[in-house]
């Protein structure tokens, strides 16, 4: 073992030749542009739809948020509007009591703001099939390039039954021991186009948890425009520049302006029924 | 001498006074005797046989007569005729008999008739080994005129019956010098040895009359094997296509890039050869070492400008890279090893002089780890091997074949299950044939696969996932030698195309994964071509040939119908149409001309111009910038037109110091249709209907490239400078189908300047030095114009393509070779090569990469990749025996 693994670290080295390293350059400051999030799902609200505008991308301030702007919700010709959470400048909610995502049924965000009427595509949303069981394995020995060390752990694999229908996509959402992993690299996006109607495992490949750890999946039905633009953002955001990377782009949602589709508004409006499992790491299982 | 001449004095005065009345002697039957042992003679020697074995007598004047031209016979007697006739051959001379008398007279000037023509055939070899030189010249001085040998290392010239002094020399190789009588049709066999043989006095053999003016075709380099072997190289790897890259005009997209770049095209526009078989993938790896073991390579043709008519099918370049053939004449082995791989070759004859093999593998001598920014926690190595095999059997002057292979592999595995495997494989069979002496015909067969396989027998996985690419080819090529004014090279190809571009299957009929299979594709893709290369007169010569190729994309098939006018995609599908095997579904065809002119406008300068037409029917189906080895090709059909390529080029070339110095000036003009590129954010992976992430686009490129070249020599290597541009332009008729607003901009393979600095210090002696240093351009990159949130994630917004560069790269590497004392004497020789790769340490940017700063998540940071960012020594062991 001790000899592999110097072999393995002298090998590693020439890998290691690739590096980064944080330089200043000059970037184009180019138009600015609205920016919407927004996500009902068919869990207890309130839901949240924040606005704001893009700042140059060496900008060291915040995005400036929008504030004072007619949100609402449509669905069956009702509007749900949402109220600006007066300690979050930007922030939308919508009233819990009165509205909560129900899969099947078409829903449409509307933002007013200044002269301009912004509008979503109309969507609907699949229930969500349960996460059948989580599952984990030891994995010894795995060389960490960084520190030239090897460390040890555990890998966690949910299984889910998919339903007969074609093209049901799942965002996965990993908590541990109740904190989200919640950076670009921990957005896992799955589609059943390899495994239509079958029970399916996935395995969580790039976090390692330890013994004693409480793992929670959650898992969000998402469609098709949904998949490719969480795909698409994920790219932009940390998977561009390597060799076998894809050319950077323009990341479109499914929001435009009302009578203008040449204009272009960042973000999405996205809906979704969720299921969660949990498990609790133990030895020699 | 004396006695000579006094009676020629003699018998002239008998002539004036009686020469009628003498009785005439019959002079058909007479013979003259050969000295011992002598096949040559010359002609004092013959005149003074003639006068002491029979009874005539020559009679001359001393200045008409060519005294020390040489005469060869065959046997030990000529008859007299037969000898008269050779000593006037050529000469402005005639024999009469009067009497007992020869009378040598010296005629007018007469021009040498049309049908005194004869050939000069044969073939130039390697003195050693017995190998075919490929491009060694062959030149008469005397006439102006000469001829090089042919990719098998034949040559043919028709020329007037007479006696020449010939010429025949190879880069590389000490030039033999040798005269010839040409009475009849002959053929001479020429054998050069190697300059280096001669060390530690390394011979600098006299320039011949070269090979950059003499190159018929525009924006052509030749690169043997004793450049490639010599240059430093990244971990001491030899790796031939990389040392291409030093060459003006030539680039690839960053270090451990896959492919090279053209003026301006992309990796597939390249037609990459390896003895004739098509070879799709170029390295294993990632990029990091080449698919040709160096050991078995005799050289490489690249051609960037005019692409000959025999070679199509690829809008940017053709690189022809050939096999050794193996030694005729003694077994040897040479081989090596490195950090990264092993390699041995054996080669050696299996019927002395007439056949002999050449096989070699190579592998990587561990698992290499590698990380390639996948987030997976499991271990991922890396390794690879590759064969090459080489046969060849002389069945007679006439006839020659060829057997030859080659397989390679990678294989990546993931953890403990997950494997992919890739590689390329080509075979290939070849007859020479010649036609009397003047028409050489060469039949080819080749069989070139490239394919990709994914496995994981996992639990909860369990499928294996395949893609291939396979590509008969039969091609008929003949060369006429008519005369040396005019030659003709003309034939035909056909390639049948088989591809399939995925399937993933499950490995057990209860595995989770379903069953998907793409629908293979098959096509043939018939040519026909011509050329003419014709000597207008001393200073014109030109090169008009052309290409007619069609291309039949064949069923079965499945062809989705979109509605007009929306951009295609999924589900803008109208109609689906089944085609039945081999019904033809959409068919395409190109004439594609070729012209080179060139006008020498001294002995040592030249100018040339070349016009170039050429059509791809097949397409690199890839998202990314470089080629990946999960890259599957795509045959045109309806959606997807050929691409199409119009280059012009002209050329200035001139050679100085008497040859020691080359010098080519080059501007080029190239324009592209039907480019392709892809929509943002496409999905390439086992897609049914790639035609719905598919972009067309035009490009144009134009450039001037210079190169200064020292071929010879202690201390030789060249001087590259590229000024260039390349441009794309994506118009499609909805935005989703546009790229920048539909203007043009920079493409990927767009470098401003690219400047190659090589040099080789060979004394013969036992260290050799050699270093090469290239500066470039940045790459254009794409750069963003906005940032924002969403879902907690800083994200960059990137407006438009390619606005922005990444900083000048530049590298010097070095290398040193040590051969010891006792190798340079013995027959097993040994040495050891040391490399420094990236001698200071440049951090080049290999991109840059726009994200959320680790430090603080509020900010956002530019950084600089680098691939081989930091100095790296190597060692390589070789020997030979």
């Amino acid at each position: 073992m001790r000899r592999s693994a110097l072999l393995a670290i002298i090998l590693s080295s020439f890998v290691l030749l690739a590096c980064e390293d944080p330089i200043s350059i000059d970037l184009p400051s180019g138009s600015t542009y609205l920016v919407v999030e927004g996500w009902i799902t068919d869990q207890p609200g309130p839901y949240r739809v924040s606005l704001s505008q893009t700042l140059p991308f060496d900008s060291p301030e915040t995005n400036p948020r929008i504030s004072k702007a007619k949100v609402y919700i449509n669905s069956k010709g009702i509007n749900y509007f949402l109220t600006e959470n007066p300690e979050k400048p930007g922030e939308y909610l919508t009233d819990s009591a009165e509205f909560v995502g129900v899969p099947g049924v078409n829903y449409k965000l509307v933002v007013e703001w200044e002269d301009k009427i912004i509008v979503s595509n109309e969507n609907s949303f699949k229930p969500a099939p349960p996460i059948d069981t989580l599952t984990y394995t030891f994995v010894p020995n795995i060389f960490v390039p960084e520190t030239l060390s090897f460390t040890s752990g555990y890998l966690v694999t949910g299984f889910v039954s998919d339903p007969a229908t074609e093209n049901d996509y799942y965002r996965w959402k990993v908590a541990e021991n109740g904190i989200s992993f919640s950076g670009a690299e921990d957005l896992i996006l799955i589609t059943d186009r390899f495994f239509n109607g079958k029970k399916f495992g996935f395995e969580l490949s790039s976090l390692l948890f330890q013994i004693d750890d409480t793992v929670t999946v959650s898992q969000y039905t998402i469609d098709a425009a949904a998949f490719e633009y969480l795909k698409n953002l994920n790219t932009q955001a940390i998977g561009l520049g390597k060799s076998t990377s894809t050319p950077p782009s323009l990341v479109r949602g499914n929001l435009k302006y009302l009578n203008d589709d040449e204009g272009v508004i960042l973000g999405y409006f996205g809906m979704s029924s969720v299921s969660s499992a949990q498990v609790v790491i133990k030895k020699n299982q | 001498m004396p006695t000579f001449l006094r009676v020629c004095f003699i018998f002239h005065i008998c002539l004036l006074s009686a020469s009628s009345a003498l009785v005439a002697q019959s002079h058909t039957d007479v013979v003259v005797r050969m000295p011992d042992g002598e096949a040559s003679l010359s002609v004092r020697q013959a005149l003074s046989l003639i006068a002491d074995q029979t009874s005539f007598k020559p009679s001359y004047v001393d200045q008409s007569i060519p005294f020390d031209k040489k005469i060869k016979v065959n046997g030990s007697t000529i008859l007299l005729d037969d000898l008269l006739d050779k000593i006037v051959l050529a000469e402005n001379l005639k024999y009469q008999f009067e009497g007992n008398l020869i009378l040598l007279i010296a005629v007018k000037n007469k021009a040498p008739l049309k049908n005194d023509n004869v050939t000069m055939k044969g073939q130039v070899r390697e003195a050693s080994t017995g190998e075919a030189l490929i491009g060694a010249t062959i030149w008469i001085d005397s006439l102006k005129t000469g001829s090089s040998t042919n990719s098998y290392g034949f040559f043919s010239l028709s020329l007037p019956k007479g006696v020449y002094d010939v010429r025949v020399s190879f880069v590389g190789y000490k030039s033999i010098e040798t005269r010839l009588t040409l009475a009849e049709s002959t053929e001479e066999n020429f054998s050069l040895e190697s300059a280096e043989a001669n060390l530690p006095e390394l011979v600098v053999s006299p320039k011949d009359f070269d090979v950059l003016l003499t190159a018929k075709n525009t924006g052509y380099h030749k690169i043997s094997r004793n450049i490639f072997g010599k240059i430093p190289y990244f971990l001491s790897e030899v790796d031939v296509l990389q040392g291409a890259l030093l060459l003006p005009g030539i680039r690839n997209v960053g270090e451990d890039a896959t492919g090279i770049n053209v003026r301006g095209g992309s990796a597939d526009n390249n037609l990459i050869l390896l003895d004739e078989a098509v070879i799709f993938n170029t390295s294993h790896f990632f990029g990091l070492v080449g698919v040709f073991n160096p050991e078995a390579i005799n050289d490489i043709e690249i051609y960037k400008g005019d692409v000959p008519a025999s070679y199509g099918g690829r809008t940017s370049s053709v690189v022809s890279v050939r096999q050794r053939e193996g030694n005729k004449e003694r077994f040897a082995f040479s081989g090596g090893l490195g950090l990264l791989s092993g390699r041995l070759v054996a080669e050696g004859p299996l019927v002395k002089g007439k056949s002999s093999f050449l096989a070699s593998v190579r592998s990587s001598l561990f698992n290499i780890n590698y990380e390639l920014g996948d987030n997976n926690v499991r271990r991922s190595t890396l390794n690879f091997a590759d064969f090459n095999m080489k046969l060849n059997y002389d069945l007679n002057s006439k006839n020659k074949v060829y057997l030859s292979g080659y397989v390679g592999k990678d294989r990546n595995k993931v953890g403990e299950t997950f494997q992919r495997t890739w590689g390329n494989s080509a075979l290939i069979a070849r007859w020479n044939h010649i036609f009397g002496n003047r028409l050489f015909s060469n039949h080819t067969f080749t069989l070139s696969e490239y394919s990709y396989k994914t496995e994981d027998p996992s639990e909860i996985s369990n499928f294996i996932g395949t893609s291939y690419i396979f590509n008969y080819t039969f091609k008929s090529d003949f060369n006429f030698y008519s005369n040396p004014d005019n030659t003709y090279n003309f034939g035909y190809s056909s390639i049948i195309h088989r591809l399939n571009p995925g399937d993933r299957i499950p490995l057990t009929e209860d595995a989770s994964v379903v069953e998907i299979k793409l629908s293979s594709e098959h096509a043939v893709e018939p040519a026909l071509y011509g050329s003419w290369e014709k000597k207008w007169s001393r200073r014109i010569e030109t090169v008009a040939g052309a290409r007619w190729s069609r291309f039949y994309y064949l069923g079965p098939s499945n062809d989705y119908i979109y509605v007009n006018g929306l951009p295609k995609s999924r589900t803008s599908i109208v109609d689906t149409v089944q085609y039945k095997f081999g019904q033809i579904i959409d068919f395409y065809e190109g004439f594609e001309p070729r012209l080179v002119a060139s006008y020498k406008l001294s002995k040592a300068s030249m100018l040339k111009a070349s016009y170039n037409k050429n059509y791809q029917y097949i397409h690199r189906i890839t998202n990314s910038i470089s080629p990946a080895p999960t890259d599957i090709w795509k045959l045109s059909d309806r959606y997807i037109k050929p691409q199409v390529s119009n280059q012009w080029t002209l050329g200035y070339y001139r050679d100085m110091f008497n040859g020691n110095l080359e010098l080519s000036l080059e501007a080029y003009f190239k324009s592209l249709s039907n480019t392709i590129a892809f929509k943002n954010g496409a999905d390439l992976l086992l897609n049914e209907t790639i035609e719905t992430e598919v972009l067309a686009g035009i490009g144009r490129a134009y450039g001037t490239e210079l190169l200064v070249r020292k071929p010879e020599g202690v201390l030789r290597g060249w001087i590259s400078y590229t000024l260039a541009r390349a441009e794309t332009q994506i118009k499609g008729a909805t935005v989703e189908e546009t790229l920048n607003d539909g203007d043009f901009f920079p493409s990927d393979y767009d470098r401003t300047h690219d400047v190659s600095v090589v040099s080789i210090y060979d004394e013969g002696r036992q260290w050799s030095f050699s270093a090469t240093f290239n500066f470039s351009t940045g790459r254009p990159v794409t750069l963003p114009d906005a940032k924002y949130v969403y879902d907690g994630v800083i994200v960059p917004n990137f407006s438009k393509r390619n606005q922005g560069r990444l900083s000048d790269y530049h590298r010097l590497d070095l290398s040193t070779t040590y051969v010891s004392r006792k190798s340079l004497e013995r027959k097993f020789k040994s040495s050891w090569t040391f490399s420094i790769y990236n001698v200071y340490a440049r951090r080049n940017a290999y991109s840059y990469l726009f994200r959320q700063s680790a430090l603080d998540p509020s900010q956002t940071e530019t950084i600089r990749y680098s691939v081989l960012g930091t100095i790296i020594p190597s060692v390589s062991y070789n020997f030979k025996f």
